[in-house]
């Protein structure tokens, strides 16, 4: 029994170290996406997915669902949040600005 | 080899299960200490000469009456350098006929509607609007002590009384943060 909880945890931890800068704890920041040479302008988009236990995933975090769901279609910038807690469960938000 | 006693196997998956239920309280109190903050629902950068600040996506409930098929996802975007308030939301409805023209606040205020797309899914249809409203309605609205209720034709919509406080608790902190760095 302690080798398949060792075991489990090993493979998280193996799993967030190879996710560059996560925390194996919490995680919570926010990274630098793409820049455009569009000004800053005054929309915001959001997308996001989530994982559960990292068996499950679902959602699209993707520039251009944000960008839709901001009605955004000059793109000047993008952010990327991520947050992970003990990467049981973990959300990917990006966030579009633009006009 | 011989096969495990069944008291072994019982003692082993009431350990499995205890651990298990240990890291889930443990990972949803620190998602509910992260979500408790008000201003861990808000996203705000510079833009340009002023301040972007952008309140991460609500839900709000169907009201009894309410024709939509989910409640009403809604996201809110202010500016420094604007006194309207921006609200964009998601409705999700079977019917493909909705009048989407204009959006109904707290039953008193009306604004126009931009539509962003429309879409179909499944046996639904997913309208993506935007409406634009002066920050002095805002405040009067989303941020007051009255439970806000927003109606799109017969699709309606209502925050529950009880946590009316808190919402409203985020939009104010959106508004001071938009205060403080207004030139």
């Amino acid at each position: 029994m302690k080798k398949i909880v060792c075991a489990a945890i090993a493979a998280v931890a193996l799993s967030v170290a190879s996710c560059g800068s996560m925390g194996m704890i919490y995680t919570d920041y926010t990274a630098a996406g793409t820049a455009t040479s569009n000004t800053v302008g005054s929309k915001v988009g959001q997308s996001q997915r989530t994982s559960v236990l990292g068996l499950v995933a679902i959602g699209n975090s993707g520039i251009d669902a944000a960008a839709k769901a901001g009605g955004i279609k000059k793109i000047s910038h993008v952010d990327v949040r991520e947050f992970s807690v003990l990467g049981l469960f973990s959300t990917v938000t990006t966030y579009v600005y633009g006009e | 080899m011989a096969p495990l006693p069944y008291v072994y196997l019982k003692q082993t998956a009431v350990r499995l299960m205890k651990q298990i239920t240990a890291v889930a309280v443990m990972v949803l109190t620190v998602l509910a200490a992260t979500a408790a903050s008000p201003d861990k629902q808000i996203v705000f950068h510079s833009a340009g000469d002023g301040m972007l600040v952008f309140v991460k996506p609500r839900k709000m409930a169907k009201t009894a009456t309410s024709s939509a098929s989910k409640p009403l996802d809604y996201d809110i975007t202010l500016s420094t350098q604007s006194d309207t308030v921006s609200v964009t939301f998601t409705l999700v409805s079977k019917s493909a006929s909705l009048r989407i023209d204009s959006t109904s606040v707290n039953s008193s205020l009306r604004y126009v509607n931009e539509r962003l797309y429309v879409e179909p899914k499944s046996k639904n249809w997913i309208y993506r609007l935007r409406f634009k409203m002066p920050q002095d309605d805002f405040e009067a609205t989303f941020c007051g002590d009255n439970p806000l209720e927003l109606s799109v034709d017969n699709c309606g919509f209502q925050i529950p009384k009880k946590k009316q406080p808190k919402e409203a608790e985020i939009c104010r902190t959106a508004v001071n943060i938009i205060e403080m760095n207004r030139k």
